[in-house]
């Protein structure tokens, strides 16, 4: 879903790009969590665990192939501030080395996948852990699979104010490939939870109830 | 160090190592749909990048991922210690919110 150079008009792409520069600064400048948890390391190696699954690409449909953002999987991990700042440095790294998306894009890359990909893919689970945990695993489900959505939609669009082509088709095309790559996303998000979860118990944030 | 870490840096390189071997080669959703509603052709290069050509070669996929991998762990890493940091400075603000004994969220 990251988007290259040349598919965005400039005056959508320069936005974008002006406007991620406050939103990293407000991420950084706010993001903290627990100082006795030190769980750098395993920021680190998630960090790295996705910008890997970004690269396994699978069938979503004929023709066509999808692969994990893990923008949910990395708010329900470590909160939605460290984890767009997390995807932030994942995309630059895609961009800069492996010509993943654009480096005009890359603005419009952050607010897909690291603003709107974090923040929705952490609504869900943020509604359980305030109703005490409750459907838990079905909100971290619904948050992998509405994060890619609405990035699909975002993206639809930023290319149909570029003119590329006709909103309804774009939208209509983008929201239909990525309401399969989706059931696939908060699938593996939940299992990524889990497995974590299962090996290091504290690591997770919980419901108040709970902790 | 923990134990989700290991796992989680293990099936990470894993991924690098082996991972290309079950990759779809189909193209994404939105290179798809750039295909069937004619746009794929508006891509440009404007920087070309060192690792772009990834698929050169099976040992050229494996360095470039373990390189890309390398790099956003150190990122993370980093990021992970501004928030320890962050945290460590609001930790005292915090804790004088929370009453005594109380299992409840913060008011």
């Amino acid at each position: 879903m990251h988007i290259p150079d040349g598919f965005l008009s400039p005056a959508v792409w320069v936005s974008l790009d002006v406007a991620a520069v406050p939103a990293i600064v407000y991420c950084a400048r706010r993001q903290s969590m627990d100082a006795t948890e030190m769980r750098a390391p395993l920021l680190g190696v998630m960090g790295a665990f996705v910008f890997a699954a970004q690269m396994i690409n699978f069938p979503v449909g004929p023709g066509a192939s999808g692969h994990l953002v893990g923008a949910a999987l990395l708010a329900v991990l470590f909160g939605p501030r460290a984890a767009a700042l997390m995807m932030a440095a994942i995309l630059g790294v895609q961009a800069l080395l492996f010509q993943d998306g654009g480096i005009t894009a890359l603005g419009a890359n952050f607010w897909n996948l690291g603003v709107l990909g974090v923040c929705i893919g952490y609504l869900p689970y943020a509604v359980s852990l305030r109703a005490g945990g409750r459907w838990r695993d079905a909100a971290i489900f619904l948050g992998g699979w509405l994060a890619v959505v609405a990035g699909a939609a975002a993206v639809g669009a930023q290319l149909a104010l570029s003119g590329v082509a006709s909103p309804k088709l774009l939208l209509g095309s983008l929201i239909g490939i990525h309401v399969i790559t989706g059931l696939i996303e908060g699938a593996l998000t939940l299992a990524a939870v889990r497995m974590i979860e299962r090996l290091n118990p504290e690591l997770l944030r919980r419901a108040p109830e709970a902790a | 160090m923990k134990r989700a870490t290991l796992v989680v840096a293990a099936a990470t390189v894993l991924l690098c190592v082996a991972g290309y071997r079950l990759a779809s080669s189909y193209p994404d959703g939105l290179e798809t749909v750039a295909q069937r509603l004619g746009f794929a052709d508006r891509e440009r290069t404007i920087l070309l990048a060192p690792l772009a050509d990834y698929e050169r070669s099976r040992t050229w996929t494996i360095v470039a991922s373990l390189t890309g991998a390398a790099l956003c762990f150190a990122a993370a890493f980093v990021i992970g210690r501004f928030s320890e940091r962050n945290g460590a400075r609001r930790r005292p603000r915090k804790e004088k919110r929370v009453a005594p004994g109380s299992a409840g969220p913060l008011e």
